[in-house]
Parts: structure tokens; C-alpha cells; sequence
């Protein structure tokens, strides 16, 4: 673990901390949980181990709302189970649960009788552990690498940029188009998509390119993964971060913002960023997936259409937490003609597995290799490695399901559009002996154009 | 009837005002702190996908934990959701011939609008009764038919006890695996359910012999009836007041209006 003070005043100003993001709709998930954990059958986690029933996983930060926002958990609060962590025990297991055993997939969000988002939950009590300095020391790096610039004095990541750019040019056959004022569409990819898939990049360029749209991209990346600060509850910094991507937008003048990631960014860009930002920009901002949609629909793009046999992943935070449900099977439908659906897709598609923070502190998903770009040396403690274990472990048994819906299909061929997603895929399938070849949409895409 | 302390007089009398006031209070607490703690968010570019779809997404939102729960643990679901609530709890008490009767002259009326107007849903007290007019013919003053052969008091507050019963079971095994989120105060609340069951039950039934008895038991029964009605706001049995339809309204309106999750 990242050394974090136990002192008595220190859990409470982290408590305080957290609990200052409880609104009204946090009060409905704080205080009207009954207990029937029915969340367990969404989350992939419950089947590794029963403590890992999202309503289990959500106890530590509900017994600190009792203790300091309830009258019951101030009067009663053994009856009612109120209290603040003070161990170390503890604050071992809020890590545990809130870093290795939730991919914020929402999953439990749609099977809870009351409408409650575990996801959200664990997201502010790594708020609590972020500010108790707790925060996993390769996920805080990395953030910290984003929110303070670091990544633009960074030589490998600014050497990784200018390659992705070279591939784009490449493809596209004439200099990328970089920073262009006025541009209508803007594509944003972010570092980790252009140093571990830099060909999802260059087929988004493709794309657009061949629907005629004036696009530009940025010249110096704009983030790790922006905003990365929101995977460790940090509200503040991700308010900064979001601030500097728009000032960036709004300068380039782009009406469509284009993005790779339907990972936690998807969300956090098009439905959370007006609530950080204060105000709703004017830009729209799509997922390629999207993007593709809508250019097929109006006949501004035309595909040949193939005969791959494959299937599509929908990302858990593109579809059932961003609301790209409809899209993905449409445009792989016009890709190839022998496009295989899962058993669960759309709002019930199974998660991977991983993701959200889990990405970046298990090595084997990649994100370490952003790290050894930067130059960013992360020294692990024993509690950490065994927390980076844990991570390992639980993604890959929580895969199982996933997993056994593409065997279903019998396709040896995934097409998602999420980094996480790719490795995960990529990394369990191998651990389980079927390995499969995950493919990035962009990067499938830009074969038929 | 007896000279002694009469129960069931402090009960109805007293004590009802005490647990209403309780409740009100409660309630404006509970539903002050939605509005104190609300913020203003900017308005979200929603994706539009349509009214049938936003209505289809209604029905999902409220229909996918149920069938999510009958999949996943069809025992769990039989016992603490179809007994203990769809087929006990609910109609138990807001059907029950005597409850529609108690309820009519408790709650305020609006014009013509008025609690008995559920009568021709009511179901009967007794088990035995509803047998025996099934069997001789006898006209049944409510919709259900012959089906208050297992619509009946009786037979639903077994429902409730089998299903709460169960759920007391399942918070001691889950509490000894060492689930943090199992609560003394969720084993007092399933403890109150049975009783207030058991006590109608034994009340129903004349348990004790005497006018005086009978009075205490149901004295009891409605006394640990309004202990739910005061406490319910402050507990988890806010949830089918308040907290189940917010809470499905709001999942709805930003995952399927807003989000257009579909």
C-alpha cells in the first residue's frame, strides 16, 4: 500500500472528504438498501466469493454515511451498524473490495429491486481511500502523471504519440490533419490507445476520412486516458483535466468530438462531464461505433461487406452505463455477414471481466507498459503486490462468464472497442486455453472500407 | 372484559396517535433530506429513442430484478420475495377483509374516493370460512372467487411467516459467513413482521378464550402494527413507501430516458 496515516483525525477528514459527494440521489443508495442482494446475480465478482456481493462491498462506506449522517447511527449504532474503519484490516479490505473486485460494470445497478449503483458507491470510497493517500501506487502514478501534465515531459509517451501520428499519416496517405481550426470532427484518442492499439487509431482516421468528414486530431496527446482521475474518486483533479480537454475542444471550434474508448472515459466524456464542467457544451461527443452508425445511416460511408465469422463485446460502460445498446450489432451486421451475437448483449451484455481501475494495477492488462514509457518507476509494497495478486486472480475467474458466452457462439474472432476489454479478452481466453483474436471496431472497420 | 390494563383500548386509542405522529414526523425527515441534499445539474443531451421504447424500458426496469432474482436463486426468490411480499405481506395487509374495514375508517376520504373501495378485492379472514362458502355455494362478495380457498388470511399469513421465517434463517448463515452487511437491525425488522403475523394469526383465530383475551391478543397485534408504523420510515420498511419507486423511477429516467439504454 501506498503509506496512509491511521490517526484518528486523518479517517475522519478522508470520511469527510467522501461523504461531501452524497447528494440526494447518494442518499437513496446510502439508506435504502434492504439487504436482499440481489445485486450478486449482475456482478461478475459474486461468483469468485460470496464477500464480494456488491451489497458486502458497499458496508464500509454505508456504516461511515450512519455514523456521521444518520440520527440512528449516532443514537444506535449497533443496531444499526454504523462506525468509521480505524484498523488497518480495514482499510486492507475496503482496497480489496473497492480495487480488486469491481470493474463498475452497473450490472448490479440493473438487478437491484431499488434502483441502487454499487458502482457508485465504490467509487466514493475511493474517494475515502484516495484521500487517506491509500490509493494503489501504479493506478496513483499514472493519475498523477495526467493530472499534473507530467505525460507532455514524458519522451517515450511524447515519441509514442508522434508514431501513432506517423501510422495515421501512413494510412491515410497525406499528413495527418493536427490541431486544424475549425475542424467539424474531432478525433481524441488518448495515449493508452495509441501506444498498445495504435491501429484502432489509424482505422479511426480511415473512417473518417472516408466519410468525407473535415476532421483533425490533437498534436501532443491530451491525457493518459482522461480523465484518469476519476477511476480513484478524485472529483477535483478530473474537474481539472475535463476543464483543459474542453478549452481544448472549444478552441479547435469541432461540433463532434470522436472518441476510440468505450471504457469508463465514454461515460465519464458524454454523461458526466456537464456536471464536472458546470455547463453542457455545445460539442456532441460520440464513439466511433456511433459515429459509424449514423455515417451508415446517411449513406455518407460505404463498407464491402465480408464473411468473418465474429462477435461483438459490448463495453459495460459504452452500453449499459452510456446507452450505446442499439448501435454495435447494426454496423457489424453491415460489416460481415457472418456476425454472431452473443447470448448476452446490449444492456445485459456480461462484463469481461475487468476494467475501470482494475486496468491499471494489474500488469498483465497493459497499463504498466504506459508506465515503463513514461519512465515512471512504481516500487510495490508486500500489501501491494498482494493486492496486484488479488487483481490478477479475481479479473481472470470473473471472465469465466464472459468467456463462456463467446464459446457459445463458437467464433474464435471478438470485436470490442474498449482497451480493457481487448486485453482482458485477450489475456483470460489464453489463461483458459481457447485464446481468441480481439480486435479493436476501428481497426476491423478500416479492412472494409 | 377485564378491569385490568386494556390493551387493545391503548392500542387503537393512544398509541395510534403517538405511531401516526411518529410516522409523519419520520417521513418529512426522510423526504426533507432528498430535497436539502438536491443538486442542481446541467441539463444532459438525452438520446432520444423513442416513446415505445421509453415505455417497454419502464416495464424492464421494474421486471429485471425479478427475473434476474428467479434465475439466480429460485429458492431465495420463492421464499423472501413471492411468499413473504407478493403473496403474503401485501395482500395480507392491504386486501384483508378486516384490514379494508380498519383501514376505511382510519385513512382520511376524498370525496367519493375512500379505502373501502377496495372491498370487492377484499380476501377473507378465515381459511375454514372461505372452504365452507366455496363448498355450499355461497355468494362470495369479492372478485377472487373460489380462489379465497387459498386467498384467505390464513393461508397468506403462513406465506409471511414460511418467507420471513426464511429470511431470519438466511441472516443467520450469511451473518456467520461473515457478511458485514447483514444488521441487527435488519433481524429486528423481520422479527417485527413475524410477530405482527403471528399475533393476527392468534388473534384471528381466538387463541385466548374470553372477550379479555381476545382483546389483549389483538391489542398486541395492532400495537406491534403501529411499533412498523413508527419505526417505518426510520428502517428498511421505508423501501415499499418511498424507496422502491424512486428508486426504479430514477434507475429508469437516466439509464432509459437520458442514457437510452434499451
Amino acid at each position: 500500500m501506498s503509506k496512509f496515516d491511521l490517526s484518528p483525525g486523518s479517517i475522519d477528514r478522508a470520511v469527510d472528504i467522501a461523504l461531501a459527494r452524497i447528494d440526494a440521489i447518494m442518499i437513496h443508495f446510502m439508506e435504502s438498501c434492504v439487504g436482499c442482494a440481489f445485486c450478486r446475480y449482475g456482478c461478475p465478482f459474486c461468483y469468485i466469493d460470496e464477500k464480494y456481493y456488491p451489497v458486502n462491498k458497499a458496508e464500509d462506506l454505508r456504516r461511515m454515511y450512519r455514523r456521521k449522517m444518520s440520527i440512528s447511527g449516532r443514537l444506535l449504532p449497533l443496531l444499526v451498524s454504523a462506525g468509521m474503519p480505524s484498523k488497518k484490516e480495514d482499510i486492507e479490505r475496503i482496497l480489496e473490495f473497492a480495487y480488486s473486485a469491481c470493474s463498475n460494470c452497473g450490472a448490479c445497478y440493473l438487478s437491484c429491486p431499488f434502483g441502487i449503483d454499487s458502482g457508485v458507491i465504490i467509487n466514493v470510497l475511493r474517494t475515502f481511500l484516495n484521500a487517506l493517500g491509500a490509493t494503489p501506487s501504479p493506478l496513483k502514478e499514472l493519475v498523477k502523471l495526467e493530472t499534473a501534465g507530467k505525460f507532455l515531459e514524458s519522451e517515450g509517451l511524447l515519441k509514442t504519440w508522434e508514431e501513432a501520428i506517423g501510422q495515421v499519416s501512413e494510412t491515410i496517405g497525406r499528413d495527418a490533419p493536427l490541431d486544424k481550426q475549425g475542424a467539424d470532427v474531432l478525433l481524441l484518442p488518448s495515449l493508452v490507445e495509441a501506444a498498445l492499439f495504435p491501429e484502432a487509431v489509424s482505422g479511426a482516421a480511415k473512417i473518417l476520412e472516408s466519410a468525407g468528414v473535415d476532421w483533425t486530431m490533437p498534436s501532443k496527446p491530451l491525457g493518459v486516458r482522461p480523465p484518469l482521475a476519476v477511476l480513484v474518486g478524485d472529483v477535483w483533479s478530473a474537474r481539472c483535466t475535463l476543464r483543459s480537454l474542453d478549452e481544448y475542444i472549444k478552441s479547435i471550434g469541432a461540433r463532434d468530438v470522436v472518441i476510440l474508448d468505450g471504457g469508463f472515459a465514454y461515460p465519464a466524456l458524454r454523461w458526466d462531464a456537464p456536471a464536472l464542467l458546470g455547463y453542457t457544451p455545445e460539442y456532441r461527443v460520440l464513439h466511433i461505433v456511433e459515429f459509424l452508425h449514423e455515417a451508415l445511416k446517411s449513406r455518407r460511408i460505404k463498407l464491402e461487406q465480408g464473411d468473418e465469422e465474429v462477435t461483438w463485446h459490448n463495453p459495460c460502460q459504452l452500453g449499459r452505463r452510456g446507452g450505446v445498446t442499439k448501435e454495435p450489432s447494426e454496423v457489424m451486421k453491415a460489416v460481415t455477414r457472418n456476425f454472431k451475437p452473443l447470448p448476452h448483449e446490449g444492456a445485459v451484455a456480461r462484463c469481461c471481466g475487468s476494467g475501470d481501475a482494475m486496468s491499471f494495477i494489474a500488469p498483465s492488462l497493459g497499463a504498466s507498459r504506459i508506465a515503463q514509457l513514461a519512465g515512471v518507476k512504481v516500487e510495490l509494497s508486500d500489501e501491494e503486490r498482494a493486492l496486484v495478486e488479488k487483481v490478477e486472480r479475481n479479473f481472470k475467474l470473473a471472465a469465466k462468464r464472459k468467456l463462456d458466452d463467446i464459446s457459445a457462439t463458437g467464433v474464435r474472432t471478438v470485436v470490442t472497442a474498449c482497451p480493457t476489454c481487448i486485453r482482458t479478452i485477450e489475456v483470460t481466453s489464453s489463461a483458459y486455453g481457447t485464446p481468441l483474436k480481439v480486435l479493436h471496431l476501428a481497426e476491423f472497420v478500416a479492412k472494409h472500407l | 372484559m377485564s378491569e385490568g390494563f386494556d390493551l387493545y383500548g391503548f392500542a387503537v386509542g393512544p398509541a395510534f396517535t403517538v405511531a401516526a405522529l411518529a410516522f409523519t414526523f419520520g417521513a418529512f425527515y426522510r423526504l426533507s433530506r432528498y430535497v436539502l441534499f438536491w443538486r442542481k445539474m446541467p441539463k444532459l443531451r438525452a438520446r432520444n429513442r423513442g416513446v415505445v421504447a421509453r415505455v417497454v424500458g419502464l416495464v424492464d426496469t421494474f421486471m429485471h430484478p425479478i427475473v434476474e432474482g428467479f434465475r439466480g436463486n429460485p429458492v431465495d426468490a420463492s421464499a423472501g420475495l413471492l411468499a413473504l411480499h407478493l403473496l403474503g405481506v401485501i395482500p395480507l395487509l392491504f386486501l384483508m377483509d378486516h384490514h379494508i374495514a380498519a383501514f376505511d375508517n382510519i385513512l382520511p376520504k376524498l370525496g367519493p374516493l375512500r379505502y373501502g373501495l377496495l372491498k370487492p378485492l377484499s380476501v377473507p379472514l378465515s381459511l375454514t370460512d372461505a372452504v365452507l362458502h366455496v363448498q355450499k355455494g355461497l355468494p362470495l362478495h369479492t372478485i377472487w372467487g373460489p380462489l379465497v380457498v387459498v386467498l384467505n388470511g390464513d393461508v397468506l399469513a403462513v406465506m409471511t411467516l414460511v418467507g420471513a421465517g426464511f429470511k431470519v434463517g438466511l441472516w443467520f448463515v450469511e451473518r456467520a459467513k461473515g457478511l458485514r452487511s447483514k444488521r441487527l437491525g435488519d433481524l429486528a425488522a423481520l422479527l417485527l413482521v413475524i410477530a405482527i403475523a403471528l399475533t393476527g394469526f392468534l388473534a384471528a383465530h381466538h387463541v385466548l378464550p374470553e372477550t379479555s383475551g381476545y382483546r389483549t391478543v389483538l391489542g398486541l397485534h395492532i400495537l406491534l402494527a403501529e411499533t412498523l408504523l413508527a419505526l417505518m420510515p426510520f428502517t428498511r420498511f421505508w423501501h415499499f413507501v418511498f424507496d422502491y419507486w424512486f428508486g426504479k423511477l430514477h434507475e429508469w429516467y437516466e439509464l432509459k430516458i437520458v442514457r437510452g439504454v434499451v
